[in-house]
């Protein structure tokens, strides 16, 4: 879907964006992750042509984008600012409603829209869409910015810190609905953060960046189990624990745990669920479970110390 | 009391002349605000996209503004002549910077991130500007334009000096004749529309952006009404007349010759250092100005003779205040001996060395009291200091400096020379205050301007200037303490001057010509 091929962006002598080059699939969520300054915000700004790279290539559905006009590229394309940038001077419908009227569509269709997508972003229609951006808060102006990259429904959406503005509670509630939205899964999505969890979160696949640089690609397994090199390695290592319990599922320990010992006995836990929501589970509902799944119909025995151990067993026969 | 009644008889009597001055004071603001809005607003806009041409942009606006109004105007006559033409261009020129720099400024102050953000959604250059960065400006807009309408309000009044009409000529005139209530009847109108130049446009900038261009539309089609009613082509008289304030309003000027003779030219006020070069660039074909003017000579000017003895003639001599007489009576007596020494050529060829060879006032005094033998070095500054005035022009300069010179040879005192103050008001009123203490003046404007007799009183004194310098010079004795020294010699009077060519060649030498010409 998206192409990337040894993009370059140089400010004097810095080299902002230095030779980078990736693939996003079709519906993908790809993170590009790195400290402040590593030049997340310069390659996504390259990509809808805000910003002229100095040299390299960049293809969306097969089209350079070079030889697309810079605004209908834009408007095929979803953008979250860093910063929001949300209009002082339009209310919140009309911020969000931008992009209909530059499309000149109807005005029933417009406000039906807006109405629905207001509605999925918990801001109500009939309190906020009247309301000027001044009189929201910050989670609630980052809202505004997301409805206004997604009205017009774009195969495409990129994504500067989306949730930038939003203390970690909020900001781990909003990601979560966000993440749930059918508008977003549909989509091929770039997203920019400097949090490892949120990377993680969102992510299907992590591009983590440094001056300028990719040190690594791939997913949230791969940078666990196999950090490309030391600077990869120190980056995570704080997390590590929490990395691998986000990362993990039942199926991939699911060799390691004990057999059950009776049959069907305690809760039943989809395999695809990750170790760290079994635990999170388990905190809340006491411990002693059965996992398996309605295909395989297999009994294992989950608590504590037998996914732990199975964890450890697992990272052995990883690394060796 | 008395001074409220009399600015109520006046506003009163000149209800139409004051109705027509306010229209022509807005409708010059209006139009020279909307030239500068209509080309400095996009200028501004300009000037952001192309961050080079901005400070040289600014900086020859700003130029513009430092230029002094008269001066200023006074270029314009050689490039658009007399009217409202000039004066338009001359306000427009002082409105472009206040707008031209606030759009650059308004526009460049909107937030980055917002206008990227404009840009990430797809709008193209002309969308941004439109619909996030104009809008974002325009309280900044507004401020420039605001604060040039007040400027032009105010600028507005000197465009009567160049014959374009507006509440300068009730304000200038009231100054040159003395007239409070007439100052008062310019004034207060300006003041007002300064005020509600600045009021309705606080009160657009508030409103939303839809309804402002309704309102931008109303202003463009009104003003294009304004222009055309401006410039429409009014029926031409063949020869046009430029009058300075105070020949227009004193009763022995103008006033007294449409009398004496009938005539009605097609007349503009020209202020008094601009009504020569107006002359001169065929502006204005008749001028009025003194019989003893170098100029006349300068520039090849033909006098009308005055055929009908419509300007009395007038003695020239020192004002002095009683006091400096009591104190210091060698000042007097050093300024009585050029009593009847200068006449009517001698001051003529005087005011010709200074307007025409470019002479200093000094030196040509100088050579004159040479020539006569009263002239003395300076005895030494060991006495007071006395302070002479003049007005601005230059038989004014000559003669202050004549007097100088006459008490420095004198006296022990020492002479500071205040020149070029405005007219008969301020030099009058600066010597009453004790700013001054002598200035050069005319029997005739001592009269008219100072005392302003009534008609039964002017008619007694008609005809006979000795009578009448008496009469004068024991009024201001009784009135001020102002003495009136004896004569210099020579008379002065107002003229009426033409281009000489144009003159022979339409066959006119006197003002019963002119009339018959017309
Ligand atoms: N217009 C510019 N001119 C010069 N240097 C620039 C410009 N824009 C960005 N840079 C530099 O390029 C580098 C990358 O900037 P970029 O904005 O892409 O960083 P980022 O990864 O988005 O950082 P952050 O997490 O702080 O947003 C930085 O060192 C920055 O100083
Ligand atoms: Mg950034």
């Amino acid at each position: 879907m998206i192409k990337v091929e040894k993009l370059h962006k140089q400010y004097g002598g810095l080299n902002a964006v230095n030779h980078i080059s990736f693939h996003v699939a079709e519906r993908e969520k790809l993170v590009l992750l790195g400290t402040s300054g590593c030049g997340k915000t310069t390659t996504l700004k390259m990509i809808n042509r805000l910003i002229e790279p100095t040299s390299g290539t960049i293809e969306i559905n097969g089209k350079n984008v070079n030889h697309l006009n810079p605004t209908d590229l834009r408007r095929q394309i979803g953008y979250v600012i860093q910063n929001i940038g949300l209009f002082p001077h339009y209310t919140v419908e009309e911020n969000i409603a931008v992009l209909p009227h530059l499309l000149q569509w109807n005005k029933p269709k417009i406000k039906n829209a807006v109405a629905t997508i207001m509605e999925r972003l918990q801001l109500p229609y009939d309190l906020y869409a009247n309301k000027y951006p001044a009189q929201l808060s910050g989670g609630q102006q980052q809202r505004v910015g997301l409805g206004r990259a997604l009205i017009a429904e774009p195969a495409v959406i990129l994504m500067d810190e989306p949730f930038g503005a939003l203390d970690p509670v909020t900001r781990a509630t909003v990601r979560n609905e966000f993440l749930q939205m059918e508008e977003i899964q549909k989509k091929t999505a770039i997203v920019v953060t400097h949090d490892i969890q949120e990377a993680f979160e969102i992510g299907d696949r992590i591009c983590f960046m440094d001056q300028g640089k990719i040190q690594q690609i791939g997913t949230a397994k791969e940078f666990i189990f196999h950090p490309a090199n030391d600077f990869v390695r120190d980056f995570i290592k704080d997390q590590q624990f929490y990395l691998l319990l986000k990362s993990l599922t039942l199926n991939d320990i699911i060799h390691f745990l004990p057999q059950a010992i009776k049959k069907d006995e305690g809760m039943v836990i989809p395999l695809t669920e990750s170790l760290y929501h079994v635990l999170d589970k388990m905190t809340s509902r006491g411990e002693d479970h059965t996992g398996w799944d309605t295909k395989n119909r297999i009994n294992r025995q989950i608590n504590f110390s037998s996914i732990l151990g199975a964890i450890a067993q697992f990272k052995t026969h990883q690394s060796g | 009391m008395d001074n409220l009644q009399l600015f109520i008889d006046f506003v009163t009597l000149q209800s139409d002349k004051l109705l027509e001055q306010i229209i022509e004071h807005i409708g010059l603001t209006l139009i020279s605000l909307f030239l500068a809005v209509v080309i400095g607003a996009p200028l501004g806009i300009f000037i952001t996209r192309t961050k080079k041409a901005a400070s040289w942009v600014i900086g020859v606006t700003s130029v513009f503004q430092t230029i002094p109004s008269i001066a200023l105007l006074g270029f314009m006559i050689p490039l658009l002549g007399i009217g409202s033409e000039p004066a338009i261009l001359a306000l427009f020129l002082y409105a472009l910077l206040p707008i031209v720099r606030n759009t650059f400024i308004g526009i460049e102050e909107v937030d980055s991130t917002i206008t990227e953000s404009a840009f990430g959604v797809g709008m193209s250059q002309f969308q941004v500007l439109t619909k996030v960065e104009i809008p974002l400006a325009l309280p900044v807009i507004f401020g420039g334009i605001r604060t040039a309408a007040v400027i032009n309000v105010g600028v507005a009044t000197l465009a009567s000096y160049i014959g374009a009409g507006g509440l300068g000529e009730f304000i200038f005139g009231g100054i040159a004749l003395n007239n409070t209530p007439m100052i008062l009847a310019g004034a207060i109108p300006a003041a007002l529309l300064a005020l509600f130049f600045d009021g309705s446009l606080a009160v657009l900038q508030r409103l939303p952006v839809q309804k402002l261009k309704w309102v931008a539309g109303i202003m463009l089609i009104s003003c294009a009404f304004a222009t055309a009613y401006y410039f429409w082509p009014v029926q031409q008289q063949r020869l046009k007349a430029g009058f300075e304030p105070e020949f227009m309003g004193r009763k022995d000027g103008y006033p007294n010759l449409k009398q004496v003779y009938g005539l009605d030219l097609k007349t503009v006020i020209v202020g008094p250092a601009l009504m020569y070069k107006a002359l001169d660039e065929h502006e204005v074909d008749v001028i009025s100005g003194y019989s003893t003017d170098g100029r006349i000579k300068a520039m090849n000017l033909r006098v009308l003779e005055d055929d009908l003895e419509s300007f009395p003639p007038y003695f020239v001599s020192a004002l002095i205040r009683s006091d400096i007489i009591t104190a210091y009576p060698e000042v007097k007596t050093a300024l009585d001996m050029l009593s009847g020494k200068i006449d009517d050529a001698a001051m003529t060829a005087m005011n010709y060395q200074v307007d025409f060879e470019k002479k200093s006032p000094r030196d040509v005094a100088t050579a004159f009291l040479k020539r006569l033998n009263l002239y003395k070095m300076q005895q030494g500054t060991s006495g007071s200091t006395i302070t002479i005035g003049s007005k601005i022009f230059s038989e004014q300069y000559i003669l202050a400096e004549m007097f100088s010179l006459m008490i420095e040879g004198n006296t022990p005192h020492k002479v500071i020379l205040k020149n070029g103050l405005g007219g008969t008001k301020i030099c009058f009123n600066a010597l009453l205050a004790g700013e001054i203490d002598i200035y050069p003046e005319y029997s005739g404007t001592g009269l008219q301007v100072i005392i302003q007799p009534t008609d039964y009183v002017v008619k007694q004194l008609q005809g006979d200037k000795e009578k009448l310098f008496k009469y004068v010079a024991n009024q201001f004795k009784l009135k001020y303490q102002i003495e009136w020294l004896p004569p210099l010699g020579f008379n002065n009077t107002y003229a009426l001057m033409m281009r000489e060519p144009q003159a022979a060649n339409l066959g006119i030498n006197s003002i019963s010509e002119l009339k018959s010409s017309l």
